[in-house]
């Protein structure tokens, strides 16, 4: 998968695409992938709040993860998906545009993401490159610049409770 | 100790919690004049049961006193104490010591000074209750035909109970056997886990074979295939014969230490054969009624639930205490009792995840029905399916329910404890225990329920001297009460006592700043004052001090349950305190509407009508506010929609008008556009994965998979409302 063979693969993170980036997320962090289905809408939410879905008897807020990190909102097409994750001892499905890769990468791969303005604690945990299969097979050998997800900084009901 | 020991330990004490509310309501019922054979006989096995326990696990304070208890019930229960109100009084407090104990035991609570409760026991005892007074009613005539032993043995012939078998097969053999001697007969059945628990049933075998007895039977029937038996566990059953003469106690105080699910039968040889008629399936009957419930695996998807369902119905099977065995106190076959029902303890969340997966089942059984053809929908097996899922809905929910008994049942103890405390004589007097509330409901309504008690005898009840002078029977009363109506339950603490002293309430409130002092108030508004925070009627009303108890608390409690307060006054005739609850926190009633097209349910108990709106039936009284001409009562009306921020540019013609009745503001119409269905519906909380949004009670899942959103109605008329100030909304 990568170049460096030598680093110890210890974390699997599950990579998707949000416009022209790539993020990924925790493997463990990671409930399941879903189709894109409209979810039932919500009143008095901030926007990045799609509405609620039904995830096997749980009501589970869909959240346009795009929106919620300051890009442009995604645009749903035959690929949207939704990732159901855990966040915070609670369940969260956020709508991605394409679910790429499972894969493994070494602690020591992750570089520091650079330091934000924001008022809110910057919710990229870190950079990570690795190099993704191109569709006729072969590797793309410059790889792709993975930001990490820090799902615990992604706090959804903070942002909610600002809100109300 | 081991956590094994814990976990049974924690057993033993759950089983104390409820032997002692066995117990209350029994000694209750006796105070009553209910001094039938079954209810004392009932507070005989809960005290000895808690005895049994105690003694295994080695709570010697509690197991002392719960002996000298049982002693003098063994003697009411043979007819030889009367039960007079002297002696049931004796009874309550030695109740009250033996709670104190099983908490001690528990390490919540320091050892209870018990002397005095063991001396008036011993009293009782030794004077045969005699200096108490007449019996109350009719005390149980002693029927007792044969030697005159201690009632434990034959107590089912005693008080002309049809003895029930505790799973013995054999039972018949020795109880034909030749009646001449009398002998004793034994029969025991160790609990299974007994070997586990350092139970060995070998030892008290040796012990009463040591008084003489001999084995006339031992039962393997229940010694399960080798390849499910294991050998840790016990399953024989003795049944072994002892000499006549000897006394009874000799042959129980071998058992003192066996595990309380033990069964243990000591009865004479000359009792008339008792009905042998093999009881009490095992509570892991649920495991194959699962079975039973024939799912037919129409589909992936259904198979898929109707698995997984049985593996939590079987969890929550294997969650009770010996499976196979029965569940039954230790000594004493089922007599009778009414209430005496099998009971199983089952984790809530288990409860939860088994309500989550049924009501998914229904989900996957609707949208299987969506997708199958017309023809094949009218199949026998589908609207089987349906019926049974339909079936075990119900049941499921029904688990949840419990009877608010529960709650009421630590009342009146406190107000024992309270009576000494105020010096005040205090009848308590309660109704509707039987309704049926959410459990979540009963847990949450103990603390303000306990507050709303101690305020009406402390604040509310006078003094026996001051109600003499008022001209009032000496006696105060505390009627408590429970009823249900529509979708809510009402929970009243009524006190006949002197009523809120509203000058002083007055006073005190603009004292403390709650109000201005030139404020203008109504009777209803200052009652209210009680419940506004800061305000402590403790330093107010009565002289009994450092309780401070806020009914600002009760209200916030009650309003967390989505519940609301309603105090009503009248001076010199009492106060009702009226807690008004939603009946579950779980399952509501509600109406499917639509708005802008999006489905919300609105919750049924508030629905007092639909009307179509006629043109020009709804009329502006201002841009953004409407009426609707009601038989010529203007009704406001409010646009969902607008709420919300939906976009609907619907005619309010084509739209149908829901009357509401809401608790802060009357009567509301709220325009929706069409009425799709009325059903019950499973609440599920939006603050589980999100945050509570204003406006919505929660969210549920339709048949068809989807989500709907709940209507708060009191939110949603509230939210352009005037505000009220916190602690004066009436």
């Amino acid at each position: 998968m990568t170049t460096t063979t030598d680093t110890v693969a210890d974390r699997k993170i599950v990579t998707f695409s949000l416009g022209a980036q790539t993020f990924g997320i925790d493997m463990r962090a990671l409930i399941e992938i879903r189709e894109w289905e409209d979810p039932t809408p919500l009143p008095n939410v901030p926007g990045f709040i799609k509405g609620v879905t039904n995830l096997r008897g749980n009501v589970v807020p869909v959240v346009g993860l795009a929106e919620r990190l300051g890009w442009e909102p995604s645009a749903i097409h035959a690929r949207s998906c939704i990732l159901v994750v855990h966040i915070a001892g609670k369940q969260a499905g956020f709508l991605v545009d394409e679910v790429n890769d499972i894969v493994a990468i070494g602690e020591t791969e992750i570089q520091p993401a650079p330091e934000v303005e924001t008022i809110e604690p910057s919710v990229i945990g870190g950079l990570v490159r690795i190099s993704t299969r191109q569709k006729d097979g072969t590797k793309d050998e410059n790889g792709t610049m993975v930001l990490l997800l820090d799902l615990d900084a992604l706090s959804l009901t903070k942002h909610l409770d600002l809100a109300a | 100790m081991s956590d094994e020991f814990d976990d049974i330990q924690a057993i033993f004490f759950e089983e104390c919690t409820e032997g002692l509310t066995t117990a209350e309501q029994g000694l209750s019922a006796m105070q009553a004049g209910d001094v039938s054979g079954e209810v004392i006989a009932g507070v005989f096995r809960a005290v000895h049961s808690i005895k049994g326990g105690a003694g295994a696990f080695g709570h010697a304070d509690l197991t002392a006193f719960a002996h000298k208890f049982e002693n003098v019930l063994d003697e009411v229960r043979g007819g030889k104490i009367p039960p007079s109100p002297g002696v049931v009084k004796v009874m309550l407090s030695a109740f009250d010591i033996l709670s104190d104990h099983v908490e001690a035991a528990k390490g919540n609570a320091p050892r209870p000074a018990d002397q005095a409760a063991l001396d008036a026991l011993e009293k009782v005892l030794a004077n045969k209750g005699a200096d108490d007074g007449a019996p109350v009613a009719s005390a149980p005539a002693p029927v007792a035909v044969e030697a005159p032993a201690p009632a434990a043995a034959d107590e089912g012939d005693e008080f002309g109970f049809v003895p029930m078998a505790v799973s013995l097969d054999d039972f018949d053999a020795p109880a034909e056997a030749p009646a001449a001697d009398g002998a004793w007969v034994v029969v025991f059945k160790p609990s299974r886990a007994a070997l586990s628990n350092a139970g060995e049933p070998l030892l008290i075998i040796r012990e009463l074979e040591g008084l003489g007895a001999e084995i006339v039977n031992v039962d393997t029937d229940t010694v399960p295939p080798l390849r499910d038996l294991d050998p840790e566990d016990a399953y024989f059953t003795w049944t072994l014969r002892l000499p006549a003469e000897l006394a009874e106690t000799d042959i129980t105080d071998c058992f003192d230490f066996v595990a309380p699910d033990s069964i243990v039968e000591i009865r004479r040889e000359a009792a008339a054969a008792p009905a042998a008629a093999p009881v009490a399936q095992a509570p892991a009957a649920a495991a194959s009624d699962a079975d039973e419930f024939g799912f037919v695996p129409v589909s992936a998807g259904v198979e898929d639930f109707a698995a997984e369902m049985q593996r939590v119905v079987e969890t929550i099977a294997a969650a009770s205490p010996p499976i196979g065995s029965v569940e039954t106190p230790a000594i004493a076959p089922k007599a009778g009792a009414g209430d005496a029902q099998q009971t199983i303890r089952v984790d809530l969340g288990k409860l939860d995840l088994l309500l989550n997966l049924v009501g998914e089942l229904v989900i996957r059984n609707s949208i299987l029905a969506d997708r199958l053809s017309p023809a094949d929908r009218q199949r026998v097996e589908l609207p089987e399916l349906a019926r049974l899922t339909r079936q075990i809905q119900d049941n499921v929910m029904s688990l949840r329910a419990q009877p608010i008994k529960q709650a009421f049942s630590r009342v009146p103890r406190m107000l024992r404890d309270l009576s000494v405390e105020t010096g005040k004589q205090i009848n308590l007097e309660t109704t509707g225990e039987t309704t049926e509330v959410d459990k979540g409901v009963i847990e949450k309504i103990g603390d303000p329920l306990t507050h709303m008690i101690r305020n009406a005898a402390d604040h509310g009840l006078e003094s026996a001297e001051e109600r003499i002078a008022a001209g009032k029977d000496p006696t105060g009363t505390i009627k408590l009460s429970a009823e249900q109506k529509g979708a809510r339950i009402f929970v009243r603490v009524a006190d006949n006592g002197r009523g809120i002293n509203r000058e002083r309430v007055k006073a005190k409130a603009i004292e403390k700043g709650i109000i201005p002092a030139d404020a203008q108030l109504t009777n209803e508004e200052i009652d209210q004052l009680i419940c506004a925070p800061g305000f402590s009627t403790a330093e107010t009303i009565s002289n009994i001090s450092g309780r401070g108890v806020g009914m600002d608390v009760v209200r916030s409690n009650v309003e967390a349950l989505g519940g609301r307060i309603e105090i009503h006054s009248v001076p010199g005739e009492g106060t009702t305190f009226t807690m008004i609850l939603p009946l579950t926190l779980a399952i509501l009633d509600g109406m499917i509407v639509r708005l802008a097209g999006q489905r919300f349910v609105l919750p049924l108990a508030h629905v007092l009508e639909t009307v179509q709106p006629e043109p020009g039936q709804v009329k502006r009284t201002a841009p953004d506010s409407e009426v609707i001409d009601m038989r010529g009562e203007y009704v406001p009306v409010k646009r969902t929609t607008e709420i919300f921020g939906l976009n609907d540019d619907r005619a309010v013609e084509d739209s149908l008008v829901v009357i509401v009745e809401s608790e802060g503001s009357g009567k509301v119409g709220l325009v929706v556009d069409t009425i799709d269905d009325r059903r019950e519906v499973v609440i599920k909380s939006l603050d589980q994965n999100l945050h509570p949004i204003r406006g919505l009670g929660g969210a549920t899942i339709l048949g068809d998979g989807s989500i709907a959103l709940i209507l708060d109605i009191e939110a949603l008329v509230a939210s352009t409302n005037r505000y009220t100030p916190k602690g004066m909304a009436a």
